[in-house]
């Protein structure tokens, strides 16, 4: 019986290829879809569950208060704050600066081989009871308690040293003054994708109170309450309490605010699971996720498959009329109910089926483009995970019942009696349903579609928008680690030798580069004025030729020149950081005096605002300091000529004057795109989900249209006997799905509207909402359902009406 | 007003093909009724949808009023279909999701009559089939004689040259079957040709002229009248 089930199910889906192919590819595309996007989600909330002890960790943050309003939420703290918290409030067992060196690299030497260590951070020794980075050599005992250890991850030990027992060695930061050795006293595993803080090489901390120039360049003083450079983790005691730790918290705040430790500020707790989908912080170690984008994705990934069982279900019951008359003879043959609704539904399961197979296919080769689109590891397990499998296994099963159930009790329930004699009426039942789902669709639809119109032109704005800063045809030099300086000038003269290089000038960061590379201080004021109000600031030092450079525009006073120097504590700011103090014009602001950091420094010039980060961000209130030493980065502007010999051009320069020195480089103007490929990286996974949604939702509309066209035959045939031309068939075909998707389109666009102005809160510039950012998409959808529908419209309309006529 | 000569008309399957008209010849003047009959599957129907130019014949040759149609496209038969002939069928083929007298205005839309003159037109023609009171109701709402004659008014209300009738009293007991033959007599009188397809003998005898067919050729012709 099972058997002949099978088989009848099968041809059946072999008489009507049309239609299981439109089947398939809508289950399909919905099975793939939602499977890479639920696994996507699935990583993204799977951040710090490699750490057993994650849920007792905490990350305490600082905010930057106005009254009782936060200005700015950093995630880096001063470092006192660990130590005076584990001995005031018993619920916190340990805690642990993490301090980030270098930023972005640090140069580094092991033997003779120089080398750029990315993402190296100096950690206190309880770091290793919160986070779960076991040694696969060296020894546990005593770690990182004394200065001048270092732990690296077995992938650096592979790429300097070729193996992984490298306990022992000896790793060193070359300075221009006395080099820093670090001893190799263990070797961790690689940090896992699913962490907000990797690292490839970790230092212990008290290297860093130890060493008298770290002490000096870094301020990780134990009585430091001035600079807030170090993410702070604490490690709650077990069972403890986190609501009554956020009150030991409130209290300690306030007894640092009596012992004048800070002012109109808050340390707030973060529990690191939260890090990564929660939290939207200046100088976050990588950028995080966002939680409202991932649940969005899943909810349309939901829609998009309900809408491939929908459309299964309006595709089958459309089928109907061509059935009815096999059950009502299948009926009169002595079947009974329950053996027809199984043949239905065997034929659901197994459209399932293949639609899984088909799924798997689909996955397999969209994998490597999802895996790079959604930004998750290239080493990502998709058909190992159980979860995918048993998701699949739902997907078949559940939605072949589900979706075979409705046309099985439909079909089944016909009276041979009427159908054999041709009356359908029954099967009308449902067209409100159908035509609801048919509105949700495209409500779905085109709100994704008038968001991708959106994000688009805010992301082409954004690119086409004036920085205020000339970011073209620069290539920037990493500083080399000895005699970087000294040797400067040489390194710059032979480089403006080449008539194509137009400036070289000398800087701590460039725009484009993550806010981390800047410096903050909070405190900085208009000397003898008291600030009520307390502001991030963002220092960066740069040379006489960095401006001039950059193209920024001067508003007043002047640049600096020949005669600046360190000691003339000469500043020049910018119109962002006026606001600040009051200063009404920048004429105004020349020769003010500024108290910060415990001197007192004259604005020099005032310029013009650039944007430093990338639009997304308001401007950044900047004070650029001089410095004319070559410590961190030297920008060499073109006049022309192609990248590539331009790079060789300056790596020439660079190895004559530095023969020993790695040569290290980049673009100003990638570095810039850089900031907008998250965004891009969004845009993209939007694009591609609109698609999807169209394709299930146009296939939708097919079935709708099949349905509607064969309970409209015989009228058809009748209306083209008495003079109805194939357009007026048509016009009547079309009517009703475009007032259905009209439907849609009020429903939608109001959504939408909210939607984009929520996001559009995002970013700082933005586009003005224009009426044809709506009007597009929506006539792009008109056009798609016109084109869907006209597959079984035109075929209907231009057909021999006798033919429709002829059952009589 | 109808000439064809020699028509043929053929159904293929993969297989077989069959014959539906072998070589069909016949006239029908202006102002004729005449009467179509045969056993089914003699080629009745057949000949009924090429003559309405719903179908078109794989040979010979049809005058319509002196032109020849036989080769005209969809379009073309749509457009003389539309402005000369009136069809009634046996199971009436009225549109149930509209009302009376939407029914009857329908044929006026599609050749463009403006709104006040096509309700003018419909209610003349209602009156004149005594249905005027039943204008709002529904298809479903009517007896079967009620409904054939909302068929008729709307095959008629176009002021056709031409109504074809495949079996009209068909699906009718016998006194609404009279009613709806009186009413294809009026018309006739009023100068209408009408050509019906019919099995009733009956029925027949209200036309000038009965054709008898089998096989898809004529076997006889009798005048009535």
């Amino acid at each position: 019986m099972i058997r002949n089930y099978f088989k009848i199910a099968w041809r059946s889906l072999v008489k009507s290829k049309g239609l299981t192919l439109i089947n398939l590819i809508g289950l399909a595309t919905g099975f793939a879809i939602t499977l890479l996007i639920v696994q996507y989600v699935q990583f993204e909330r799977s951040y710090e569950n490699t750490h057993p002890n994650a849920d007792r960790v905490v990350r305490l943050t600082l905010n930057l208060m106005t009254g009782n309003s936060v200005t700015t939420q950093d995630s880096e703290m001063y470092p006192p704050v660990g130590p005076k918290l584990v001995s005031e409030v018993p619920e916190v067992e340990a805690y642990s600066r993490v301090y980030a060196i270098g930023e972005p690299n640090s140069p580094m030497q092991i033997k003779e081989q120089q080398f750029l260590m990315k993402d190296l951070y100096a950690v206190d020794a309880d770091f290793f009871k919160m986070f779960n980075y076991k040694l696969i050599h060296g020894s546990e005992k005593d770690l990182f308690k004394k200065p001048n250890q270092a732990i690296i991850t077995e992938s650096t030990a592979l790429k300097y040293f070729n193996r992984t027992d490298v306990v022992g060695e000896v790793i060193k930061s070359p300075r221009s003054s006395e080099d820093i050795l670090y001893n190799v006293v263990g070797v961790t595993h690689d940090s896992p994708p699913n962490t907000h803080l990797k690292f490839d090489m970790l230092i212990s901390y008290p290297t860093m109170l130890a060493d008298a120039e770290m002490l000096k360049r870094h301020g990780e003083r134990d009585e430091n309450w001035n600079n807030n450079n170090s993410y702070m983790y604490v490690k709650l005691v077990k069972g403890a309490d986190y609501k009554h730790f956020t009150t030991s918290l409130a209290a300690f705040n306030k007894r640092l605010i009596d012992e004048k430790k800070i002012k109109s500020e808050e340390i707030i707790g973060q529990k690191i699971k939260d890090i990564h989908l929660y939290s939207k912080k200046t100088f976050e170690p990588e950028t995080n996720g966002d939680a409202k984008s991932i649940f969005f994705l899943l909810g349309v990934a939901l829609l998009i498959i309900i809408s491939a069982y929908v459309n299964y279900i309006n595709l089958a019951t459309s089928k109907a009329l061509d059935r009815a008359k096999e059950v009502g003879i299948k009926k009169v043959m002595g079947s009974t109910i329950t053996q027809l609704r199984l043949q239905f539904l065997v034929e659901s399961l197994l459209i399932n089926v293949l639609a899984g197979g088909l799924a798997l296919l689909l996955v397999w080769i969209g994998k490597s483009s999802f895996l790079s689109l959604s930004g998750l590891p290239e080493d990502f397990v998709l058909f190992g995970n159980l979860t995918f499998w048993v998701l699949l296994f739902t997907f078949i099963v559940l939605g072949g019942l589900l979706s075979g159930l409705y046309p099985a009790i439909i079909l089944s329930s016909f009276k041979p009696s009427t159908v054999l004699k041709g009356d359908f009426s029954h099967s009308i039942k449902g067209t409100f349903l159908r035509k609801g789902l048919v509105i949700f669709q495209f409500a779905i639809t085109i709100i994704l579609l008038i968001q991708t119109f959106t994000v688009n032109e805010q992301l082409e704005y954004m690119r086409g928008l004036d920085k205020g800063v000339n970011v073209e045809r620069s290539i920037i030099v990493e500083a080399p680690t000895k005699n970087s300086s000294e040797n400067y000038s040489v390194f710059k003269q032979s480089l403006l030798a080449n008539s194509n290089i137009n400036a070289v000038s000398l800087s701590h960061t460039v725009p484009g580069q993550p806010s981390a590379s800047l410096s903050t201080t909070a405190d900085i004021h208009i000397t003898g004025v008291t600030p009520e109000q307390y502001h991030n600031f963002y220092i960066t030092f740069i040379d006489k030729d960095y401006i001039p450079l950059l193209d920024v525009e001067m508003l007043a006073g002047t640049n600096f020149d020949e005669g600046t120097t360190p000691e003339k504590s000469q500043v020049v700011v910018n119109e962002e950081a006026l606001k600040h103090w009051d200063i009404q014009t920048p004429e105004d602001a020349v020769n003010k005096k500024l108290t910060f950091w415990g001197n007192e420094w004259t604005i020099k010039g005032v310029v013009k605002n650039y944007h430093q980060q990338s639009p997304k961000s308001p401007f950044l209130p900047m004070i650029h300091i001089f410095n004319n030493n070559f410590r961190s980065l030297a920008t060499v502007q073109f006049n022309g000529g192609s990248s590539g010999d331009n790079v060789a051009q300056v790596k020439e320069n660079f190895n004559a004057v530095y023969p020993e020195a790695p040569f290290s480089y980049f673009f100003m103007d990638q570095e810039y795109n850089k900031q907008f490929e998250a965004d891009d990286r969004f845009k993209n996974v939007f694009m591609i989900l609109t698609a999807f949604s169209i394709l299930v939702a146009c296939l939708g509309l097919l079935g709708l249209a099949s349905f509607s066209v064969e309970k409209r035959r015989k009228e058809i045939g009748i209306r083209k006997v008495i003079g109805a031309s194939t357009t007026n068939i048509l016009i009547l075909l079309s009517k009703d799905f475009v007032k259905t998707v009209m439907l849609s389109v009020l429903l939608s666009v109001p959504i939408s509207y909210l939607l984009i102005q929520n996001w559009l809160k995002n970013f700082a510039f933005k586009i003005d909402l224009h009426l044809w950012l709506f009007i597009l998409p929506i006539l792009l959808v008109f056009g798609l359902v016109l084109l869907s529908i006209s597959i079984k419209t035109v075929k209907t309309a231009i057909a021999n009406p006798i033919k429709s006529l002829r059952t009589e | 007003m109808i000439k064809i000569t020699n028509l043929e008309k053929y159904y293929k399957t993969e297989e077989v093909q069959t014959i539906a008209l072998n070589k069909l010849s016949f006239e029908v003047k202006q102002g004729e009724f005449a009467a179509i009959m045969g056993p089914s599957g003699c080629g009745k129907s057949t000949l009924l949808n090429i003559l309405g130019l719903l179908d078109d014949p794989d040979g010979g040759s049809y005058l319509f009023n002196g032109i020849e149609v036989a080769g005209y496209n969809e379009r073309k038969r749509a457009q003389l279909r539309k402005h000369n002939i009136g069809f009634v069928f046996q199971s009436f083929n009225l549109i149930d999701e509209l009302s009376v007298f939407e029914n009857v205005e329908l044929p006026l839309i599609y050749t463009g009559v403006k709104p006040a003159e096509r309700k003018e037109r419909v209610h003349a023609v209602l009156e004149k089939m005594q249905i005027m009171h039943r204008r709002k109701h529904f298809p479903q709402q009517l007896s079967g004689g009620q409904q054939q004659r909302v068929a008729v008014a709307r095959a008629v209300v176009n002021n056709p040259k031409l109504i074809l009738a495949d079996e009209p009293t068909g699906n009718l007991d016998s006194s609404n079957g009279n009613e709806v033959m009186d009413l294809l007599t009026e018309l006739n009188e009023a100068g209408t040709t009408i050509i019906m397809v019919t099995h009733s003998e009956h029925d027949a005898k209200f036309s000038h002229r009965i054709i008898r067919m089998l096989d898809g050729q004529k076997v006889t012709e009798n005048v009535l009248v």
